[in-house]
């Protein structure tokens, strides 16, 4: 009788414990892991940094490489795990973000990113740019808006365009920020518990009693 | 305490998975026909414990459970930890498929170790002594997974002492949750379902 009282106790010990894992779940929880976005806002990259539960992460050292995987420039987190910088030349960098204690993810931003559309008339009236320091080769977009523009509109009207639409996508790239993390669903637990008793089922056939 | 990808150099990603071969190779030998149900529940568990988080500062740590699993199965945690972290590694992003080896090691030597140490006095006549041993055996687990880490990390970010400290002092409140875990862990499977236990501690102490 006392057996059988401990056996009802253990079932519900094991499903009290089921039950907080998804009290846990549903509080986001997650563990061992960093996220990394980063858009581009005028002459400006934005870096977002969060743990898979939504903690930001403070005091993250940040660096940007270039293509050749030198270091350009490097930096620290700000404690609501944000970090900016201007766009040091136009190149393909790849954004890196190191929390510490072998955490660490990466984000590439290609030459296109960092020129969008809006900047490219610039460099046009063959003006020298002030913004971003120009390498070898011009972005790719420039020559497209070279042979579409045919009657190129006021620099005012472009300008304040651009700056509208940054205005107007910032809660749509903040979305997207959030889309792209990668948070623990239930499905990928019950999965990976489905695939555990697979394995067991598999370990049981190799190892049965002839 | 899981190391990305990425973070580790090659020859110290190669030996990790050098020794976590062995490791898995040793228990998949030792684990017989009883024993895999066993061994699929508890790497369920420890699957299941990573998602179990306590922010704690600039990071935020989860339980670990190893010194549960190693007391539990001895050198058959390399194949249930190994199982455990590639599904985590593929399904969560932990750490990840390069880093496997050393994300195995790290976690399941300890876990063998403390099993060496602490299995046989998990039926000592003293109940102070099994919970003392159980917690032991929590304990040192992390704390030894964060030598190990620390002793991969040395090779990347060069000043050894500092950032095993680092990990070490990070994992201290994880370290006493998991001790306090796996004391409970054992008094209640002795009450319930002491044929869980190793085996060969039972002689000892009855």
């Amino acid at each position: 009788m006392k057996r059988k009282c401990l056996r009802v106790q253990f079932f519900f010990v094991v499903w009290a414990v089921v039950l907080g894992v998804s009290f846990f779940l549903h509080g986001d929880a997650s563990a061992h892991r960093v996220n990394l976005f980063a858009w581009v806002e005028g002459d400006t990259v934005w870096v977002e940094c969060k743990y898979p539960d939504g903690t930001k992460v403070h005091e993250g050292v940040i660096r940007v490489l270039d293509s050749g995987g030198k270091e350009l420039l490097n930096g620290k987190t700000n404690t609501k795990g944000e970090f900016s910088f201007k766009i040091p030349q136009l190149d393909d960098v790849t954004i890196v973000l190191e929390a510490g204690m072998g955490h660490r993810a990466d984000w590439p931003l290609s030459k296109q990113d960092l020129a969008p559309a809006g900047e490219a008339p610039k460099p046009e009236p063959a003006a020298p740019s002030q913004t971003a320091p120009k390498t070898e080769a011009p972005p790719l977009a420039a020559k497209e808006s070279v042979s579409d523009a045919a009657s190129p509109p006021p620099a005012g009207i472009d300008q304040a365009i651009e700056k509208a639409l940054d205005k107007k996508l910032a809660p749509v790239l903040k979305m997207l920020a959030e889309m792209h993390e990668q948070k623990v669903r239930l499905t990928d637990v019950l999965g990976g518990v489905g695939y555990i008793i697979g394995l067991v089922g598999v370990a049981a056939y190799f190892k049965r009693k002839p | 305490m899981h190391i990305s990808e990425g973070v580790l150099s090659g020859p110290v990603l190669l030996s990790g998975a050098a020794l976590a071969a062995a490791g898995t190779a040793i228990g998949l030998k030792k684990l017989d026909y009883d024993q895999i149900a066993k061994a699929g529940m508890l790497s369920g568990a420890f699957f299941v414990a990573s998602l179990i988080h306590v922010p704690l500062g600039p990071t935020s740590v989860h339980l670990i459970m190893n010194g549960l699993v190693g007391l539990l199965l001895g050198w058959a945690a390399f194949p249930a930890i190994l199982v455990a972290l590639a599904l985590q590694a593929v399904f969560f992003q932990f750490g990840g498929i390069t880093a496997l080896g050393v994300n195995t090691t790290l976690m399941a030597l300890p876990a063998v170790l403390c099993y060496f140490a602490f299995s046989p006095l998990l039926f000592h006549r003293r109940p102070l002594v099994v919970l003392a041993a159980a917690f032991g055996c929590g304990f040192l687990s992390v704390f030894l997974a964060g030598v190990i880490a620390g002793m991969a990390l040395m090779f990347t970010e060069e000043n050894f002492w500092g950032v095993a400290a680092m990990v070490v002092a990070a994992h201290i409140p994880i370290m006493i949750i998991e001790g306090i875990v796996t004391a409970l862990c054992v008094v209640f499977l002795k009450k319930v379902q002491p044929s869980m236990l190793p085996a060969h501690s039972r002689k000892e102490g009855l």
